[in-house]
Order: C-alpha cells, then structure tokens, then sequence
C-alpha cells in the first residue's frame, strides 16, 4: 500500500490540510452551495467581497458568458460587514473550514477598519485584502500602483496578527512590482489572479452586454494569463502564491503548482460543476501518489525551463 | 433542497421548429419540484458553452419531468441532440416556483408569451386538480400568445385540462390579431371582472411582463410572474442574474424566478 501523501500547505501563519480553496465572489457565504458541494472537503472558503456599508451592486445585467469564459459585473454586491458577521458568519462556521474574509476598502483606512472589526473573531482564519476588483466605478484601482498597494497592506497589517493575503489584478503593467509593493508592506501571501477587464457588445442594439458596460473576464480563457504572472510573481516573491485563474479541475490546479502557487483557488468552475474543488483534491492526491510524490510542498514552483 | 443528479434523457421531440420537449428520468426531481421551478443543465463537458443553463420545469411526472424550449445558442443546440438513454448532468429543483392559492374567489387566468407556456403548461396540471376539488369550481382562463400559428404551444393540452383557451398572434394567423396583453385586457373588461378579483400567472419575454404589471396595476396582489435572466451558479451565490424590484435587486434563481406582479410594478 502506497502511503498517503501529504497536502497540508501552510500560507502565512494559516495551515490547510490541502490546498485547494474556492475563490471570492464564486461560493457567496458558502450556505448556497450547502446542498450540492462537498464543502468539508475543502481547504478553506474565501467568502464573497465585504465592504464597511452595504452595497447594492451594479445594474443587470451582470453576467455573459464568452467563448470558455464569462464576463461579470456584479458590483461587490454585499450586505456590509455588522450583517456578515451578525448573520453569514455564525453559518459559515459550521461547515468546519477555514474561513477567509474578503474585504474591501474605498481607502486605506477603510481597510484598517474592516481588519480591526475581524481581528477579533476567533473563527476567521484569514483575511484576503480585495484591491483589484474592476466592477467598481473609483479610477484606479489600489491593485494598479505600488504606493496605493503599500498603503492598504500597511493599513490592514497594523490591525492584525491574522494571515493577510493580497489579491492582485492581472489588469497593470507589472505585475511583479504590485507583489513586491505587497510583500514589503507586510502581506504573508498574494492571490492572484483577479478577473481581466473586457467588454462583450450587443451589435443589433449597439450597446455593451453588460449593464455597467465593463467586466472582470474569468473561466478557462485566462489560465494562460495567470499561469504566467504566477510564474512571474513566484520568481519574484518569498511568500507564498495562491493561484487561480481559470481552474477547471485537477489536471490544471497542478499546472498552477508547478508554475509556483502553494495554494490554488477554483472559481468560476464553482457556477458549472459545485464539486469542481473538492473533485481537485482528490485528483491532486491521485496525481501525487502515481508520481510517488510525497508531499505536495515539493511540487510548489518545480517548472522545468 | 436541490440536488445534482446524473438523469437519463428519456424521450426528446421537437415539437415546432427549434422547439424542443425533453422528458428526464428523474424521480427525486419529480417528487420535490413544483410548478415555476427549473433545472440548471450543463449541456455539454466541454467549456465552450461554459455555464449550465437554467431551464424552467415544464411537466411533473411520477418519476420523470419534462422540459420545453427553444434552441437560442450553444447551449441548446447541444441540449437538443440528446438521445434517448443520453445522461444529463442537472441540478434540481431550483428556485420559488408558483404559489397556488386555494382561494376559490378569484378567476385564474394563465398568460403566456411564446416560450412562456413552458412553466405555465405545469401550473395548469396543478390548477386543474386543485380547481375540482372546490366547490363551485370556476374554469380557469389561458391567454396564449406568440407571433404566428406555428408559435403557438401547448394549445390542446391546456384545453385537456379544462383551461378556457384564448389565442393572440401578432400576424392574426390564429386567433386574434394582438398582443397577449391586449387580449387579457378585453377578456377581463368583456366578462365584467376587476383586476383585483383575477389572479393572473403569467411567463414570456420582459417586455410582456412590465406591460402586464403596469396593467393590472394596483390588481390582485395574488398575481405572479415567471421571469427569465441569464444566470451563473443558479443556486443564489454569484449574485449575476439580479433583476430591479420594488424591493431592490433580487435573484432571479433563488429570490425568483417566480415574483409578485406588484413587485415588478413600474421598473
């Protein structure tokens, strides 16, 4: 009998037993998918979005599907962070996984505020701090400067010892500078990728198909972007890669851990099969145990060039 | 409580051009759907077309349930190739469905707009039996519109099942010559009822429905509308198929997508 491999994966001061989380905004607060997922299965839930106020979210339509992807606009639709912690959080808790907040600021001091208000909460593992969202009508985003970035990540670490992970965009010129910025700042791990911006238009009407015009494009069309800024960031950073970007199943998780992402996400393939993540796990221990790898910490990063 | 089922495609017939009815082996869904709810089909493994697609149930059986559609992309293109004996990947029930009062006061009167027969054909099996198990049971109204003779569904079985049948088609090739709405109108005024005494159940494209609310305005707030929006997950989580109600944005899969005409009032 072969033995079991390992698949704990530590990202910051945070241990998974496997390193396949769901990624924000894909899984709500994890009660939707109760009935159909394997949630326990999971290394860990990174909730939807949490702004200080509720937010209502931009104007429909907000999904559209493209050839192997989709287009959203959903706004950080989200009932605020006093609802999430009086009403999501007490549910989320049951499902025994680690949970990691999202959050979202309009400054950095926002994000101090939203972090101080999570501190404190036993059973929150982690907090992901959310700077490239592209659904919301502000300019720039913090994601697309090293200066905004430094302050937001600063900001939040001055209110917590809990993991603190960036979310990056994929929408700047450098990806490697923002992940430094990050990491200098006192992130303990980054996310990336964030959705790209595109558009999708409406050629009789002469209009976009999205109500809010742009969207964050996902799905298996931009893996081969975010496997390279992956690889890139890995070559860059010491603290660990959380990888997403089109993750449709196992075969493809395992491309991300090559390319350097100790942890991978799985999103949009959440909305086309709810068992896609934990389906992951069990194809990454397949994959381990016919490589005989024993530990999946060995595989992180290990792209032969 | 939904789940995700693998079902056997048992029959499938294309009814009409490009129409489709599609009858599933599947008797957890049968035994828990009701009328209005849908199924979220994952037409093809491969990601191009990438999401599921959000199908409204169209008939309860014992065991099976039937779909109706029309083939509009990919998706359904895919969908409507599937044989007897094919398996199907579904998650089901989802959504509110119709609430069915069993108030016999109020006339009901079903309005479907082309595609819209497809929940309604469901609701009316239920109506049917709940309407003769009531004293002094009124026959129930059904308003059918499309643009042609060959739009028009459904027709006969509704008749089947004691519904009153009126029809509209935007050329006058059968029946009327008019919209559904417009015909609701007149059959509401000819028979001397109030909006306020008719529950109306209603489904087809956006554009009827806000005719319809604006309407029935200040009408029966028993009065229901199936709506349609493109979806995502389908299961309330990714907040992509909202559409703007009195009450705010609200999800089509999971709020809806059955919502009271008054909510609907004025959009």
């Amino acid at each position: 009998m072969t033995m079991k491999p390992n698949l704990e994966v530590k990202i910051g001061k945070l241990k998974l037993k496997n390193p396949v989380m769901v990624a924000s905004g894909t899984f709500g607060y994890g009660t939707e998918f109760e009935d159909v997922a394997r949630i326990s299965q999971l290394g860990a839930i990174v909730t939807k979005t949490i702004t200080l106020k509720a937010r209502i979210g931009n104007r429909p339509p907000r999904v559209i599907e493209t050839p192997s992807g989709i287009l959203n606009s959903i706004g950080l639709e989200n009932p605020g962070i006093d609802r999430f912690i009086r009403e999501k959080l007490p549910v989320l808790k049951k499902f025994k996984v680690p949970i990691i907040v999202s959050i979202a600021g309009e400054s950095a001091e926002e994000y101090k505020e939203l972090t101080q208000r999570l501190d404190n909460l036993k059973e929150i593992a982690a907090i992901e701090i959310n700077i490239s969202c592209p659904n919301i009508r502000r300019g720039k985003l913090f994601a697309q400067s090293e200066t905004s970035t430094k302050e937001v990540v600063k900001a939040a670490r001055g209110a917590t010892e809990k993991t603190i992970i960036t979310k990056l965009s994929p929408n700047v010129t450098d990806i490697t500078l923002i992940a430094k910025a990050a990491q200098e700042a006192g992130s303990d791990a980054l996310s990336l990728i964030n959705t790209i911006t595109g558009m999708a238009v409406d050629i009789e009407k002469k209009e976009s198909k999205l109500g809010d015009v742009t969207g964050g494009l996902s799905g298996p069309a931009i893996k081969p972007v975010a496997l390279f800024m992956v690889w890139k960031v890995h070559k860059k950073v010491k603290i660990p890669l959380i990888g997403m970007g089109g993750i449709m199943n196992w075969q493809d998780a395992i491309e991300f851990i090559l390319c350097g992402s100790a942890a991978v996400a799985i999103g949009t393939a959440n909305f086309v099969n709810p068992n896609a993540a934990a389906e992951t796990v069990k194809g990454i221990e397949n994959f381990l145990r016919k490589k005989k790898i024993k530990d999946i910490n060995e595989l992180v990063g290990s792209l032969r060039t | 409580m939904p789940k995700h089922i693998i079902a056997k495609v048992i029959s499938q017939k294309e009814l009409k051009k490009g129409c489709f009815r599609i009858k599933l082996q599947a008797p957890y869904v049968a035994k828990k759907a009701k009328p209005g709810q849908f199924l979220h089909i994952r037409c093809s493994d491969s990601t191009d077309p990438l999401l599921r697609r959000p199908i409204s149930i169209h008939r309860i059986g014992k065991s099976d349930v039937e779909l109706l559609y029309n083939v509009v992309g990919k998706g359904t293109e895919i969908l409507s190739q599937k044989k007897t004996d094919d398996r199907l990947d579904i998650i089901g029930p989802l959504g509110n469905g119709f609430k069915i009062y069993k108030n016999n006061k109020s006339l009901k009167m079903i309005i479907a707009g082309g595609m819209g027969v497809a929940p309604l054909l469901g609701l009316a099996e239920e109506l049917s039996r709940i309407i003769k198990s009531i004293k002094g049971h009124k026959k129930f109204i059904v308003i059918l519109g499309a643009k042609t003779q060959d739009h028009i569904l459904c027709a006969e079985e509704f008749k089947r099942l004691g519904g009153d049948v009126y029809i509209a088609t935007e050329d006058g090739s059968r029946g009327k010559k008019a919209l559904a709405t417009e015909l609701a109108r007149e059959i509401a005024g000819s028979k001397d009822y109030r909006w306020e005494d008719i529950c109306v159940y209603a489904a087809g494209p956006m554009t009827m429905i806000k005719v319809l609310s604006t309407l029935i305005k200040g009408g029966s707030l028993e009065s229901q509308a199936s709506l349609e929006e493109r979806m995502a997950c389908g299961l309330g989580a990714c907040l992509g198929c909202v559409i703007k109600t009195k009450n705010g944005y609200k999800r089509v899969c999971n709020d809806g997508p059955v919502f009271a005409l008054s909510a609907l009032l004025k959009l």
